[in-house]
């Protein structure tokens, strides 16, 4: 188990890496469309179409990394206020729900990512292709299902922590 | 009523297209003998994109009608980008003359996922002008300007003409305007009163004719084949009656002078239309890159592009 | 049915402390799908649509920028710079989280990019120096809201376009109500930290009078190029907010390196911390899209409203009657979406009885703010609970914001007992 759970952060490590690769993308590519229409006044005009993709993206691959640190933002006011038996009950039937939610989402995302493939849809101004970056959000979602899984039977750890290095 | 329907459309009330689809709204349900009665969300109240249409409508359960700009199809249907695209046309006429091409083009596209099209409806205004910080009516002055469009297309043709434009939603349009993002705009007068443009583009040049993809008022087609007959006949009928009402208004080209007016009475200046040559330039080189796009595009958007463009004048 | 829904999906979502954005999110995939019958796609189309808007990419980049400036000391240095002028005022250094929320209001229109934005740069220094994480936040997330009211705004651009009225007379007529607000925010702070001890740090600052804090002030000249690329390129007509924001960033990693003590590895670190900090929020947000998707898809908000126009009230009636709906409202949705689903039916309402279209525009912000410092679905509190690494929950994130909603909803009272506050200026100059 432990093996696992370490395995499973070290793709947690990687993904979140991708994540904010595909950020440091976001702001290369503001910052020199910026100034090539300031400066030559030749503007991308695809920009602001990658940018939301790459931020759709962005989001997605950080989702289970997210979900394995327990990082997500909740309300824990009243496992906070339980012997510490029924808290932990209560955390494990959260990571259950976030599977079923992840499972549920990523089936919904699939159909998505199915209906733009077999639309063959493009962006709507700059005829960007759409499937691959609609692909990011069912294995996302898939990822995620096996972090709340893993998180389902792992031992419990005080979730209270501060995200590192932010504070 | 029996059928409790509701309908889709993503303009708000005080819109002239929001009335349009109103009304056919209205007059189908009287007419259907309280067979139907369709409740109309406006200003997209129901929190759905018409981009998504072709997604939600077929099914009848969600919404079971809508009032649809094609062009916001392009993400589906890639081919809608240049199937009617801005400044190929130099009389606002064509459109009508193109209406029986394009039911049978908008007509495979719902065919196919299950939507119904019962008829169109006319865009209120018929001319498309630049709106400047400053007087602008010549191309040769617009080479030094930043302009504002709204899609890829109106890039490309003003690229052809060594104008530098780029795209900038509505919503971000007041402020680029206002802070020099962009220094001109191509936007119709009435649109632009109501974004209050007319406060930082105080002067309107007439360039080309709005004719662009005509509004579409569709149905699920389930839900429509559930009717009774009535109630059917009724909507075919409203729809038909609203189609006829709008495009005689938008031919008339009565609401663009009452739009003029109102942009006058705000402060703003109506200039003298672009030149003769110039309106000629622009729309020759739009027709270039329509022809270009489509030979590029699939064999639909081909075919589309031969038989529209003999229509189109 | 949809009533039992949403009452049962908050209630599971509290107790066993699901992640909140997949309890909104469930929740409205459970209306989808059985109120609507099976619709439940119509939740990845809202999401995507939502997520590939430009706009919202503002937010990741502000809180990216707030994190190098932290990383490398930059902010540190602009807080020891300030802290001498405000050593001796009743809240001392949380003024400033008002006054740099308004100063940046008046260049972002968003009330989340200046929660993000000031928020990433303010919270770590504050508590650093002693400051109670709660109440740092809570003046944060009030003065984000600022950001919707002080021009240029969203939420009045959107009005003025949907509701064709004036965007210059608008924005004119946010200016005062703005001001009035961050003054009104800045007179809570003193209040606050009056009568409850242990809010701000004990030990009086030891001032460097008033010569050496200018001097202090001079020396952090190269903050002023970051200040620059964000709001003067704003000003300057070189860049929109979302264009801005990245230029902040690549200012801020310039400054860090140049003058600050940011180092490659430090870099890398705040970019990924960041990145999981809105990763976080960004699942709340889907999860309020999915919700608002549910309840607008069932025609909720308009028929309620379409409800309230048959009572046939009198105008403050009214006037209350809508500002409980927004109240309501505004703990399920996030205020741009709440905007466009209710305007095409409360602005003909409260026209029709005398209001001023432009003086509603200011009063339906305000009331909008309020929904964004109310749980569950406040974007402010979830930008700033996610700034402060869950350290304060969304729960007493709300606690410590609420002295500062009551106070926005005693401003819509002032606004409607004096119109004059909102319509002056642009009565003045139209
Ligand atoms: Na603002
Ligand atoms: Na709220």
């Amino acid at each position: 188990m432990r093996r696992l759970l370490l395995g499973a952060d070290r793709i947690a490590t990687v993904l979140s890496a991708v994540s904010a690769a595909l950020a440091t993308a976001i702001i290369v590519l503001i910052f020199v469309a910026t100034m090539m229409r300031y400066l030559i006044a030749a503007p991308i005009s695809f920009t602001e179409e990658l940018v939301g993709l790459l931020f759709t993206a962005m989001v997605f691959a950080g989702l289970p990394a997210v979900t394995m640190r327990n990082a997500h933002v909740r309300v824990t006011i009243v496992a906070d206020n339980m012997p510490r038996p029924v808290a932990e009950v209560l955390e494990r039937l959260a990571h259950f729900v976030t599977l079923l939610f992840a499972l549920w989402f990523g089936w919904l995302t699939w159909n998505y990512f199915d209906v733009t493939m077999s639309l063959d849809a493009r962006s709507a101004g700059s005829r960007l292709i759409l499937w691959p970056w609609t692909l990011v959000m069912p294995v996302s979602c898939a990822l995620a299902a096996i972090a709340a899984a893993l998180r389902t039977v792992a031992p419990i750890k005080p979730h209270h922590e501060p995200v590192e290095g932010l504070v | 009523a029996e059928n409790n329907w509701k309908m889709h459309v993503v303009w708000v009330p005080a819109r002239e297209e929001a009335q349009a689809f109103t009304r056919i709204a209205e007059l189908a349900s009287e007419n259907s003998g309280g067979t139907l009665a369709i409740q109309v969300f406006p200003g997209g109240a129901l929190g759905i994109k018409d981009a998504d249409m072709l997604r939600i409508l077929p099914r009848g359960t969600v919404i079971q009608a809508a009032g649809l700009y094609p062009g916001y199809l392009t993400r589906d249907k890639p081919e809608y980008s240049f199937t009617m695209p801005p400044g190929v046309a130099s009389e606002p006429e064509s459109l009508k003359a193109a209406l029986p091409e394009l039911t049978k083009i908008y007509g495979a596209t719902y065919e196919e996922v299950g939507i119904t099209l019962l008829g169109f409806v006319g865009h209120p205004v018929q001319k498309t002008y630049i709106m400047c910080k400053e007087p602008v009516r010549t191309l040769e002055d617009l080479k030094s300007k930043k302009v504002r469009v709204w899609e890829q297309f109106q890039v490309d043709t003003f690229a052809k003409l060594g104008i530098s434009a780029q795209i900038i939603g509505q919503n971000e349009l007041y402020v680029a305007m206002q802070t020099g993002v962009v220094d001109c705009a191509v936007y119709t007068v009435g649109s632009a009163l109501s974004i209050s443009l007319n406060e930082v583009a105080p002067y309107a040049s007439y360039l080309f004719p709005y004719v662009l993809h005509p509004l579409n008022m569709i149905v699920s087609t389930s839900a429509f084949e559930a009717l009774p007959e009535e109630a059917r006949t009724a909507l075919e009928e409203a729809a038909a009656t609203v189609q006829e009402e709008t495009f005689d208004a938008y031919l008339s080209g009565k609401a663009d002078d009452v739009a003029e007016e109102k942009y006058k009475a705000a402060g703003g200046t109506v200039l003298e239309p672009f030149s003769a040559e110039d309106r000629e330039a622009f729309t020759a080189a739009a027709r270039e890159v329509w022809k270009a796009a489509s030979e590029a595009g699939s064999e639909t958007a081909q075919s589309n592009y031969e038989n529209l463009s003999k229509i189109v004048k | 049915m949809i009533y039992a829904i949403l009452a049962g999906g908050f209630v599971i979502t509290a107790v066993i402390g699901l992640p909140i954005g997949i309890g909104l999110a469930l929740t409205g995939l459970a209306i989808l799908q059985f109120a609507v019958g099976g619709a439940t796609d119509l939740a990845v189309n809202a999401m995507w649509d939502v997520f590939n808007n430009f706009t919202l990419s503002a937010v990741p980049l502000f809180i990216i920028m707030g994190e190098i400036l932290l990383a490398s000391g930059v902010s540190s240095r602009l807080y020891n710079a300030m802290s001498p002028f405000f050593g001796r005022i009743p809240g001392k250094l949380l003024h400033t989280n008002i006054a740099v929320c308004a100063l940046f209001g008046a260049v972002s229109g968003a009330s989340t990019s200046t929660a993000a934005a000031v928020g990433s740069v303010a919270f770590p220094e504050l508590l650093k120096r002693g400051y109670d994480p709660k109440i740092v936040v809570g003046t944060l997330a009030a003065g984000g809201t600022l950001g919707l009211l002080i021009p240029p705004s969203l939420s009045l651009l959107i009005y003025g376009a949907t509701m064709q009225v004036s965007i210059g007379q608008l924005f004119l007529a946010g200016i005062i109500p703005g001001i009035l607000f961050a003054l009104g925010m800045m007179a809570l702070i003193v209040l606050l930290t009056l009568t409850k001890r242990g809010l701000t740090p004990d030990a009086p600052d030891a001032g460097p009078g008033l010569g050496g804090a200018l001097l202090g002030l001079l020396r952090i000249w190269p903050i002023g190029i970051l200040v620059f690329s964000v709001l003067g390129t704003i000003y300057l007509g070189i860049a929109t907010p979302t264009e801005a924001a990245g230029l902040g960033v690549v200012a801020s990693i310039g400054l860090g390196f140049l003058w600050g003590d940011l180092t490659v590895r430090g870099l890398l670190k705040a970019l990924r911390d960041s990145v999981e900090v809105f990763v976080s929020i960004s699942m709340v947000i889907l999860g309020a899209v999915v919700l608002a998707q549910a309840i607008s898809i069932v025609g909720l908000p308009f028929e309620l409203m379409t409800w309230i126009k048959t009572l046939g009230l009198s105008p403050t009636m009214l006037l209350a009657v809508v500002a409980i709906f927004y109240l309501v409202l505004g703990c399920f949705f996030d205020g741009i979406s709440l905007m466009l689903m209710t305007l095409p039916i409360v602005f003909p309402v409260m026209t029709s009885v005398g209001y001023d279209p432009v003086w509603l525009g200011v009063v339906i912000t305000v009331l909008i703010e309020v929904g964004m410092l109310t749980p569950p679905v406040g974007m402010n509190l979830y930008i700033l609970t996610g700034v402060s690494g869950n350290r304060v929950s969304l729960i007493e994130a709300a606690a410590a914001a609420a002295p500062f909603w009551v106070l926005l909803l005693l401003g819509v009272a002032v606004l409607a007992a004096v119109p004059q506050l909102a319509l002056m200026l642009p009565q003045a100059f139209y």
